[in-house]
């Protein structure tokens, strides 16, 4: 097959194009490293978005949803998600799944990284908080995170560069309601600009982070990182996408080859590769790269390579209130968040816990939708108008991000029976809730209809478990400092493959119970000024 | 895609039943959703018309609440392509949006801290229910 080279003369190549791969090509670009990032997708701007406009709405449930398997654009990738209650969200563009996240930008708690030692479940770290306390504070800072220094739920005063959004009138209800309670809540942090910050103006509160940010308020990568890492000296290639990675004699990756937007197969060479291409295009990759030295994948000794995924199963209360909340307005973004039952309390039944976040509740499309198996009449006809009455602008949700546990038998498998545009097999995920985490979720959601009722809910309505809601895509390339039960160390190079790093959500050892984009940043940052300062150590393929 | 003169009038007769007028709101006829509405809706959702259409093919001519409740129960992908077309269309009526009274985004991202500071002193004096692997300087 003719294959065309692409530029020689790189030092790094990163895949994907998310936050991990902005972190790493801005640190490695600005040290003076010659770097390229095969992204599969393309640009977005503020404009290209639905949010504010008519057709927003109607729009979010197809074109801008989050789960690839709707959307379908070329850039996707198929997902066989039968097997698995929840759905994997995720978008393949500039600024990876940030395009679409809601921005709730949450550091994990020091319990988080001993579970092991503090809870006899699944294993410790091999680093602790404030090991990583100085890079989540430098992430923070740099993206423009909003919030209030001081929640006591955490050891550390760690401050913000912009003051919180507004929490809005569902949120001093919803306070007030935990307040009655005696409950942990605090104004919530978002990765969210509340006033200009660089590059981003200021939040308009149209409340469609999740569809994409109209305003370029929000923190995704393609703002915070990609711009600056390009005028670095970083090179971006989009509409480029990695099939596999290639490997020399001495078992050192060279290169990646690549299908580019024409479908021509290209390569492109480097001396050191970074993947960076979320918890599931990862071990997709990986699994992939095949050779006669790597019969199992690259770096796949462990056996380890797409098992262990997690995805934080998640819940949502909703409470319709009497009172009008303005619901619709955004950020969502989150108003509030609770960690009051967050750490292990074993008389629950259960290890770990959830972090709550309180959210808004969208137009009035998404208010009255049907679902399928429901009886038309309770939604249709009169009961149309009497849902649009209780709960346009009158319902909130406490929502629930639980810590599932690592599992091998959860995880990404390559499905040759499905290929994306590029005829590359797209990926099957098996993943079943464990005892625990259904325990969890039973505890946490009766706890969240407390709250919503102290608030002065006058109807609660239970989701014990969204399908909807795989955003957090973990665990499957762990960190670890025994090759035999691990796939990298904990500055994400393999432990099999010495030029060859991973640095985005795969690398979880377990999965912490807060959305994991601080803390993928954060040690994305370790990991890549590790390479950094230590290059001139740092074996390469030439 | 737009409707011929039959499908518009088989949609016609479904869409006050699914959206019958109610105190200030009208029904889906008097906003306009049948007419030129249904066709923003389904520019917006061109991957929504095959179900749409097949949906009005299956409830021409019978009893609309009747044939709904056929269609809901035996072809919910029909069924919900018709509703979040007529729903998504009615929102997007100036006389729907005149009739929810409510001030749509953008608003600017005003701090409200002042509604709430004074709580927030409660929530810091109960502390935090945390656990003993608090990292003090010298260790972990
Ligand atoms: C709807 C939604 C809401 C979310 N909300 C939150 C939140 O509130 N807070 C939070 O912390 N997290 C949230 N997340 C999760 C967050 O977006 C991810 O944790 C984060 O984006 C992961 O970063 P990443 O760089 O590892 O991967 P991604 O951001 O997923 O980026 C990976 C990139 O790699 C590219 N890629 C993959 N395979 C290939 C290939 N073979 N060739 C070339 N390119 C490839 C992809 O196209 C993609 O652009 C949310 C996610 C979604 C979808």
């Amino acid at each position: 097959m003719n294959i065309r080279q692409a530029p020689q003369d790189t030092d790094v190549l990163i895949v994907g194009a998310g936050p991990a791969g902005g972190v790493a090509a801005l640190e490695l670009a600005t040290r003076g490293f010659r770097v390229v990032c095969l992204e599969q997708g393309d640009w977005t701007l503020p404009d290209d978005f639905s949010g504010g406009k008519p057709g927003w709405e109607l729009t979010r449930l197809k074109q801008w949803h989050p789960s690839p398997n709707v959307r379908s654009a070329a850039s996707d990738y198929p997902i066989d998600s039968g097997d698995t209650p929840v759905e994997p969200l995720m978008f393949n563009g500039v600024g990876g799944s940030t395009i679409m996240f809601s921005g709730h930008w949450v550091r994990a708690m020091p319990s988080d990284f001993r579970v092991r030692t503090l809870d006899g479940v699944a294993e410790d770290w091999p680093f602790g908080y404030a090991d990583l306390r100085p890079f989540y504070d430098e992430v923070t800072h740099h993206i423009g995170a909003s919030g209030l220094e001081g929640d006591p739920a955490y050891p550390d005063s760690h401050s913000f560069p912009l003051p919180p959004l507004p929490i809005g009138k569902y949120g001093l209800a919803a306070a007030k309601g935990m307040d009655k309670l005696g409950w942990h809540w605090w104004p919530a942090p978002n990765a969210i600009a509340s006033r200009k910050f660089k590059n981003r103006d200021a939040c308009l509160r149209y409340g469609a982070c999740e569809s994409g940010c109209p305003v370029g308020a929000k923190a995704s990568a393609d703002f915070t990182h990609w711009r600056e890492a390009i005028d670095a000296g970083a090179v971006l290639v989009t509409g480029a996408r990695v099939r596999q990675l290639t490997v020399d004699n001495r078992g050192l990756v060279t290169g990646a080859e690549f299908i580019d937007r024409d479908g021509t197969l290209r390569y492109q060479a480097a001396e050191v590769t970074v993947l960076a291409a979320n918890g599931v295009g990862t071990p997709r990759l990986l699994l992939n790269s095949t050779s006669a030295r790597f019969p199992d994948g690259l770096a796949n000794s462990s056996g380890l390579v797409g098992k262990r995924l997690m995805i934080h199963p998640y819940a949502s209360v909703y409470g319709s209130y009497a009172d009008e909340l303005e619901s619709w307005y955004g950020p969502a973004g989150q108003s509030l968040q609770s960690m009051q039952f967050y750490e292990t309390d074993t008389d629950r039944g259960f290890v770990r816990g959830a972090k709550w976040n309180l959210m808004p509740t969208g137009g009035p499309l998404a208010q009255t939708l049907w679902e399928p198996g429901q009886d038309w009449r309770e939604a249709f006809g009169p009961a149309f108008h009497d849902r649009l009455r209780r709960n346009f602008g009158r319902r909130a949700e406490w929502g629930i991000t639980t810590e599932d546990l690592p599992e091998e038998h959860n995880e990404v498998i390559l499905d040759p029976s499905a290929t994306d545009s590029d005829g590359i097999p797209g990926v099957k995920l098996d993943y079943t809730i464990g005892a625990n985490t259904e325990r969890m979720l039973e505890f946490h959601v009766e706890r969240a209809v407390e709250a919503h009722l102290a608030a002065g809910a006058t109807s609660v309505e239970r989701i014990p478990i969204v399908r909807d809601s795989g955003w957090h895509l973990l665990g499957t390339a762990r960190m670890g400092s025994d090759p035999a039960t691990s796939v990298v160390g904990e500055h994400g190079r393999t432990h099999d493959v010495p030029n060859l790093f991973i640095i985005d959500g795969s690398v979880f050892v377990t999965s912490t119970g807060v959305n994991p984009t601080a803390t993928i940043m954060a040690i994305a940052l370790r990991a890549m000024r590790h390479l950094a300062d230590n290059r001139l150590n740092q074996t390469a393929a030439v | 895609m737009t409707l011929d003169a039959g499908q518009r009038r088989a949609f016609a007769a479904l869409a006050d039943v699914l959206i019958p007028a109610s105190g200030p709101m009208p029904s889906a006829a008097e906003a306009g959703v049948p007419d030129a509405l249904v066709d923003q809706a389904l520019g917006y959702r061109p991957d929504l018309s095959d179900a749409f259409i097949r949906a009005l093919a299956s409830c021409s001519g019978a009893d609309p609440e009747a044939a709904l409740g056929q269609l809901a129960a035996d072809s919910p992908d029909q069924f919900e392509a018709l509703t979040v077309l007529t729903a998504g269309a009615y929102f997007l009526s100036t006389r729907v949006k005149a009739a929810l009274s409510y001030t749509p985004p953008p608003r600017p991202a005003h701090e409200d801290t002042d509604t709430y500071v004074d709580m927030l002193a409660e929530v810091v004096d109960r502390g935090f229910p945390n656990r003993c692997d608090r990292p003090t300087k010298d260790s972990r």
